[in-house]
């Protein structure tokens, strides 16, 4: 389905001085899982808030549901269900706390119950009879995701949903963002400092770097492109020598393991010179026994092909076209 | 004396817990919420008055205590009053407490409105000879009442009281409407 559901055009938002979008660019069209990516401070929440009309913007055009006028923005923002960081009662449970928001939202009492059941159901919290502060962190976000989705909205907005999170808990958001386009037909855009994480996830990204939607890639480009094969090194040494000898300039040493957080920033800010290798650090502990690893791949984020050198014992990552 | 109460039932918890925001992500309108407000203040704090009007003839009714009828209009008077300052006090603090975007400002401002502010005004007309009590809400709406107790009808003081709600309303509004909020 084509349809588009969200589309800004030409955003721009500047706090005082600090432009913050510089004329954002941005299409969701229905049935979208759609990643919103930039590191820290990019604007991500900026560009929700502006949605929500939380915050007004400063030029361009935004419009949800092909809305055509203001008024038609205002009534077709009911169709949309976000994660507010909203501090939920301590003492109270899921189920009590739910129901606040219920009456906000102008869900029927008769169906409030049913409607409550339904989502907790979903997020996995029916049975929680427990107050609201002797939640994990896990059990806290999907209580602000059943939050978010309760009244069934058409589209969904999730603010790094998995920030914060252990490894099983951005499993199970993932997991839940899937089921709700995949059974509830849902339209999400959910945003994240680290494209890995989303990387299985999303269909579409959306890269946002210094004020802009830099790049869009899909689901297909990280399929198609991001296979990268691995070779062994014994000799790191030896092998930067060789690398040198064959006319391979290396450009960069990084001392520290880069986090992937680390490499899909670096991408971001640096696409223009296209010179990062992405490294996996996911080898069996034969592995660890090499020296180190060259890999050879696709980035989809700056379009080049890239080479990566890896120490593993020290961490030194090096990169070069 | 309802006036904290009121505030609290009609803002209650809105501000930290995201409610607010729920509400306008949903798309209803920054200034359906500030005159929604202003409304349910009217509403709730014409209901405590109409108990407290209903309580107090109760009361005198046990009590035996006979009022004129007179003696009743002026205390219906005296209420409805007492109402109307509180909306202004209300639309006051509604302004504070929106812009600022602290529950606590609101109640602190509450505070001094209903405390402070009316004796304030007063000592300073006293010593300084400028009319800032007069022409304050609170003058105003003593001055109604006390030319009501001669058996004047003061629509003009009353009409100037309005305007301190109404223009104080359209400030929220004007700067509410471009309010950041967080998400
Ligand atoms: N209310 C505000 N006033 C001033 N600056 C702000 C405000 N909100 C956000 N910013 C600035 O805007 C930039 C983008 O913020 P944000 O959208 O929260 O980024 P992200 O969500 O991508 O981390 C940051 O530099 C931040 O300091
Ligand atoms: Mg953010």
């Amino acid at each position: 389905m084509g349809e588009e559901i969200i589309r800004l055009e030409n955003v721009k938002k500047q706090y005082g001085r600090h432009e913050v979008l510089k004329g954002v660019d941005m299409q969701v069209n229905r049935g979208d899982i759609y990643g919103l990516i930039g590191k820290n401070g990019a604007g991500k929440t900026t560009i929700f808030k502006m949605i929500l009309g939380l915050s007004e913007n400063n030029a361009g055009s935004i419009s949800i549901a092909g809305s055509r006028s203001r008024k038609e923005l205002l009534k077709n923002r009911n169709k949309i269900g976000f994660l507010v960081g909203a501090r939920f009662y301590n003492n109270l449970s899921a189920r009590a706390n739910l129901k606040y928001y219920a009456m906000i939202k102008g869900i029927p009492g008769k169906m409030m119950k049913q409607e409550i059941d339904r989502v907790l159901e979903i997020v996995g919290l029916k049975d929680v009879k427990k107050p609201f502060k002797s939640y994990s962190l896990g059990m806290m976000q999907r209580l602000g995701i059943a939050n978010a989705i309760l009244g069934n909205p058409e589209i969904l907005l999730l603010d790094e949903p998995t920030n914060g999170l252990d490894p099983q808990g951005i499993a199970d958001v993932r997991n839940m963002i899937r089921r709700f386009r995949d059974e509830l037909n849902m339209t999400v855009i959910v945003s994240s400092h680290i494209l890995g994480e989303l990387e299985n996830t999303a269909d579409r990204f959306g890269i946002i770097n210094n004020g802009r939607v830099v790049r869009e890639i899909t689901q297909d480009d990280l399929k198609d492109k991001q296979r990268a094969i691995s070779i062994g090194v014994d000799d790191l040494e030896k092998a930067r020598e060789l690398l040198a000898a064959g006319g391979v300039r290396i450009l960069r040493e990084v001392e520290e393991r880069s986090t992937l957080e680390d490499y899909y920033f670096r991408l971001i800010e640096g696409a223009e010179e296209g010179i990062y290798g992405k490294t996996d650090h996911s080898g069996s502990e034969e592995d660890s026994e090499k020296k180190g690893e060259l890999s050879v791949g696709y980035d989809p984020v700056s379009d080049h092909p890239v080479l990566g050198l890896q120490d593993r014992q020290r961490g030194a990552d090096q990169d070069h076209t | 004396m309802i006036s904290i109460p009121v505030l609290l039932s009609v803002y209650g918890d809105e501000l930290r817990s995201g409610t607010m925001q729920c509400a306008i992500g949903r798309g209803l309108s920054r200034t359906g919420i500030v005159v929604g407000k202003l409304i349910e203040c009217a509403l709730l704090s014409a209901c405590s008055f109409a108990c407290l009007f209903l309580f107090s003839w109760f009361k005198n009714f046990i009590m035996d205590i006979i009022l004129t009828p007179r003696q009743y209009e002026m205390l219906a008077v005296y209420f409805l009053l007492s109402w109307i300052r509180l909306l202004t006090c209300f639309a006051i603090v509604s302004m504070l407490t929106l812009l600022s975007w602290s529950m606590v400002l609101g109640i602190l401002t509450d505070l001094f409105l209903i405390q402070i502010l009316e004796i304030l005004l007063k000592a300073i007309q006293q010593i300084a000879h400028v009319a800032v009590y007069d022409y304050s809400f609170y003058g105003l709406i003593a001055g109604a009442y006390a030319s009501m107790e001669v058996g004047k009808t003061e629509g003009q003081l009353l009409a100037s009281v309005l305007i301190y709600i109404c223009g104080t309303t359209m400030i929220t509004v004007l700067f509410f409407n471009r309010k950041e909020l967080p998400l």
